[in-house]
């Protein structure tokens, strides 16, 4: 046998193994940002490399996905309370910076760019900030309802006739749970039940996710459901036959839900952290977020296509987000039974 | 130093290195969740084990014993039939039974709930164990499938042939062959289970309440560390049982001997069953491979948004595309680009994990089937059944720290990430075929004085080495698909394919996701093509 020439991989190894190492090792850089970005990287990846660009600081990402529910990251950054890695947390929603708020994670940071945005978006106690939102809207499938029968609010999803027809992500999480943690925060605990009970017994579908909700309207299985205004757009631009109504524009409002961006404590990099964080609240970045996924600037005066909803065109719910998102651990589990019976 | 201890020291450090840098970590959130406030406490056992937790428990075994006794018998049949049959096209069908282990279950799912859309117009059915199950089930069926062809390959076929001469082909087949391969098929069995007790993607997709799933909310709805730990520990207990029950099973397993050379095992001829077996196969690889194959090319060759229609001017509320759309390589130049900036890292990762795993793997399996040091085993099998996002979780708060910092904060945290999630099927896949070799024959070599290495090179290795291939493939195949740990643990900048992927999924048009899988799918059966053909070039080698 002449097997000793095997050996060759083996007295490889050990070398493969150090470039490797070495390679990552080469990429940390003194002048650099770390951002944990809840945001999909299709949309956040090009605005980061552009403060790259701009600012010659390297900007280190870690993404999350819908997949686990974009937790990865909040766990993350929870396991590393005692030795943060991250220095900016760009989380699609205010409710995962309450999590991190509430456990005395964040920094306090008020930044020069925000003169001019409204303090419904901003953390009274500066530790996160608002920009480019989303609203929480109704899709339905035009093929399958006239303009005419379709629900304008809430509400109107307990009536009888949308029995069956009217699609919702798991409540336990994400946007769909912050909604309904708003309105019981609105409405009152007493209230909120009842309004959960009613849309059970009215058989609402309970889908996987936003993103879930958005496919089974826009291929027809449920004529209309509750998601995100990015979902909606991202069905039109594919194809899809799919109107949006913002509800309740003549009671409650709409539910707005900002990007937030918030400086960790004791983070390594806070000076090019908050550089960051400057760049990411200018006017040009939420002009783009318009273009690539919709997503309304709160600065006033920020250019946009024509499909993108102003916010001064549209109700918004004047919700407390530190308190939604108080409700929103009040409540958990009574939602979990809610899917459960 | 006496050199009967530094033989030992040597053969200790293997376990040394993986007990200080993946058991320490897991066992300090262990510990840590008997505390609060810094006094012991078992409050977070306590609240997590109620009446629900053991129901869902008893549905979770269900559902894994299902999908693991299934997966295992359809595995082992292909598995037979492939290997030990002149069934015609055997090769391309074995590629082709392979290729849903290379697609996460949770893209399976997804793949599922388009195509009954598309077949019944409702996908509620969807929401259901059968349906967690099915897709488990084709996405584990291939890990027996291999294991399984690799034992049949290693059976000498003297034992067989003489069992011929006396008795039938089925008398045969249940005392002779089916014994041989028993230790195969169990460890088929126990691999399975475990990893469809772990899995969460698929349940939590059609929204089934698992013991997983249940973990997995304590994470994500509660951030409740504390909580999820407690409930994972019920998942490695059971694995735990699952492998004494293991152990006892096999107490009466066979010892198996192997022949190569001169004894390559005749094909058993199908006669008038080789076409009807043939169809049976070809329809389960339509139902489970060529149509979520084709769903997802289609998808990915569909035409992608014109520029044009993206038209900034666009009046609110506009359309901007109802209507059909043709063909096109567009999401698939897209998909690349992409992916181009992280194909070679996660390709890099994925080798060197694979063959990091498969030698401590063989260490591992070595010390416990030849000097019957067990205790490995069960370390081993504990770190693969806890669930990912608590490893992930384990590895951050232990390594997270300045003094290792060069660690979790390079690629060796992902590396560990691997060892600690795989090195227990490779342990199990190679140890399988060091069970079928004589002992006799190392004892030889020793006898003449060789040391371990010569008597690993000369003598073990070319007669293990479809099984340590195999397991080299099915750990590469996993590796490259990690994602659970990898996403709660890459470094910063560091994305590999599957967290790339996976973290493109929310907003991103279908056309786009399939494209990428699709990109994959093609990267890592090239790959394999390379490592097969380097295969065969050492079994060639080793044959002169």
């Amino acid at each position: 046998m002449k097997i000793h020439k095997l050996r060759l991989p083996f007295k490889i190894l050990p070398f493969l193994i150090f470039f490797i190492v070495f390679a990552t090792g080469c990429k940390h850089n003194t002048n650099e940002v770390v951002v944990y970005n809840t945001v999909d990287n299709v949309f956040s990846e090009p605005i980061l490399q552009d403060f790259e660009k701009k600012t010659g600081i390297k900007v280190r990402s870690v993404f999350d996905t819908e997949e686990t529910k974009s937790t990865g990251i909040l766990n993350r950054i929870i396991a590393e309370t005692d030795h943060p890695q991250c220095d900016v947390f760009w989380s699609g929603d205010p409710v995962r910076a309450q999590v991190l708020k509430r456990r005395n994670l964040l920094d306090v940071y008020k930044s020069l760019v925000i003169d001019d945005i409204n303090k419904q978006f901003l953390d009274p106690e500066g530790q996160w900030i608002g920009f480019s939102a989303r609203a929480r809207v109704l899709i339905y499938n035009k093929n399958l309802m006239q303009k005419d029968s379709v629900p304008h609010s809430f509400f109107d999803l307990t009536k009888a006739q949308y029995h069956g027809k009217v699609a919702i992500g798991n409540p336990l999480f994400g946007t769909t749970s912050f909604q309904i943690a708003a309105m019981f925060s609105i409405l009152g605990d007493e209230a909120g039940k009842k309004l959960m009970t009613k849309l059970k017994s009215n058989g609402i579908v309970i889908a996987a996710g936003n993103g879930d909700v958005k496919k089974m309207v826009a291929t027809g299985e449920i004529p209309c459901g509750l998601t995100d205004t990015d979902d909606a757009f991202g069905a039109q631009e594919s194809g899809a036959s799919i109107g949006i109504v913002y509800l309740d524009q003549d009671s409650l409002g709409t539910l707005i839900m900002p990007n937030t961006l918030s400086l960790i404590k004791n983070s390594p990099n806070q000076e090019n952290g908050k550089k960051l964080i400057d760049y990411l609240l200018s006017r040009e970045t939420e002009a783009r977020l318009a273009v690539s996924c919709a997503q309304m600037p709160l600065h006033s005066g920020v250019k946009t296509p024509n499909y993108v909803p102003s916010l001064q065109n549209i109700k918004a719910m004047n919700v407390d987000y530190s308190k939604a998102a108080l409700k929103l651990e009040e409540i958990q589990l009574f939602l979990k039974k809610w899917i459960e019976n | 130093m006496d050199r009967e201890l530094i033989k030992k020291t040597l053969s200790a450090l293997p376990s040394l290195f993986f007990i200080i840098m993946v058991v320490l970590p897991l066992a300090y959130i262990f510990a840590v969740s008997f505390t609060e406030d810094g006094s012991i406490t078992f409050e977070h056992y306590l609240a997590a084990y109620h009446l629900q937790t053991f129901v869902l428990l008893f549905k979770s075994c269900v559902l894994a014993t299902s999908v693991a006794l299934i997966a295992t018998l359809i595995g082992s049949l292909f598995g037979y039939m492939i290997s030990s049959t002149n069934l015609p096209f055997s090769g391309p069908l074995k590629l082709l039974f392979l290729l849903p282990l290379f697609v996460s279950p949770y893209y399976l799912a997804v793949a599922m709930h388009d195509f009954v859309f598309l077949l019944v117009g409702n996908t509620r059915m969807l929401n259901s164990e059968e349906a967690v199950a099915a897709i488990l089930i084709m996405s584990y069926a291939p890990i027996p499938l291999l294991i399984m062809s690799a034992s049949f390959a290693n059976i000498n076929s003297r034992l067989e042939e003489a069992g011929l001469l006396v008795t039938s082909r089925m008398r045969t087949t249940w005392s002779i062959l089916f014994p041989l391969v028993k230790p195969a098929f169990i460890s088929s069995f126990v691999l399975v289970f475990i990893l469809a007790i772990s899995e969460i993607t698929v349940p939590s997709y059609y929204l089934v309440n698992l013991l997983p799933t249940e973990i997995f909310m304590q994470f994500t709805a509660f951030y409740n560390h504390k909580a999820a730990i407690a409930l994972g520990s019920a998942i490695c207990v059971l694995s735990i049982v699952l492998l004494l029950m293991e152990r006892s099973s096999l107490t009466d397993a066979p010892f198996l001997a192997i022949g190569k050379r001169g004894s390559a095992r005749r094909l058993v001829t199908l006669g008038k069953w080789k076409y009807p077996i043939l169809t049976v196969a070809v329809t389960y690889l339509i139902f489970v491979v060529i149509i979520p194959l084709v769903g997802l090319a289609m998808q990915a060759f569909r035409e992608g948004m014109p520029d044009y229609l993206r038209d900034k001017s666009m009046p609110a509320g506009y359309l901007p595309l109802e209507r059909e759309l043709g063909y096109s390589m567009d999401y698939l130049y897209k998909g690349f680009a992409l992916l181009k900036p992280v194909i070679l890292d996660s390709l890099l990762y994925a080798l060197v994990g694979s063959l990091l795993i498969c030698l401590l793997g063989f260490l591992f399996a070595y010390r416990s089937e030849r000097k019957k040091i067990k205790w490995m085993d069960y370390l081993l099998l504990l770190i693969f059944a806890i669930p990912s996002t608590i490893f992930g979780i384990a590895l951050i708060k232990f390594y997270n720290r300045t003094s290792l910092e060069f660690i979790y904060t390079s690629a060796f945290i992902i590396l560990i990430g691997y060892i600690g999630k795989f090195t227990f099927v490779a342990s199990r896949m190679i140890g399988n075929s060091i069970r079928q070799i004589p002992y006799s024959l190392e004892e030889a070599a020793e006898l003449s004085g060789a040391n371990f290495l010569s008597r690993f090179w000369y003598i073990l290795f070319p007669l293990i080495l479809e099984g340590f291939f195999a397991a080299f493939i099915v750990c590469f195949i996993f590796c490259l698909g990690e994602m659970a740990t990898t996403i709660v643990i890459y470094p910063p900048g560091n994305a590999l394919l599957p967290v790339k992927i996976a973290t493109s999924m929310h907003n991103t048009p279908d056309g786009l996701i399939s494209a990428m899988v699709f990109i994959i799918l093609l990267l890592t059966f090239s790959l394999l093509g390379i490592l097969y053909v380097i295969k065969k070039y050492f079994i060639k080698r080793i044959h002169l």
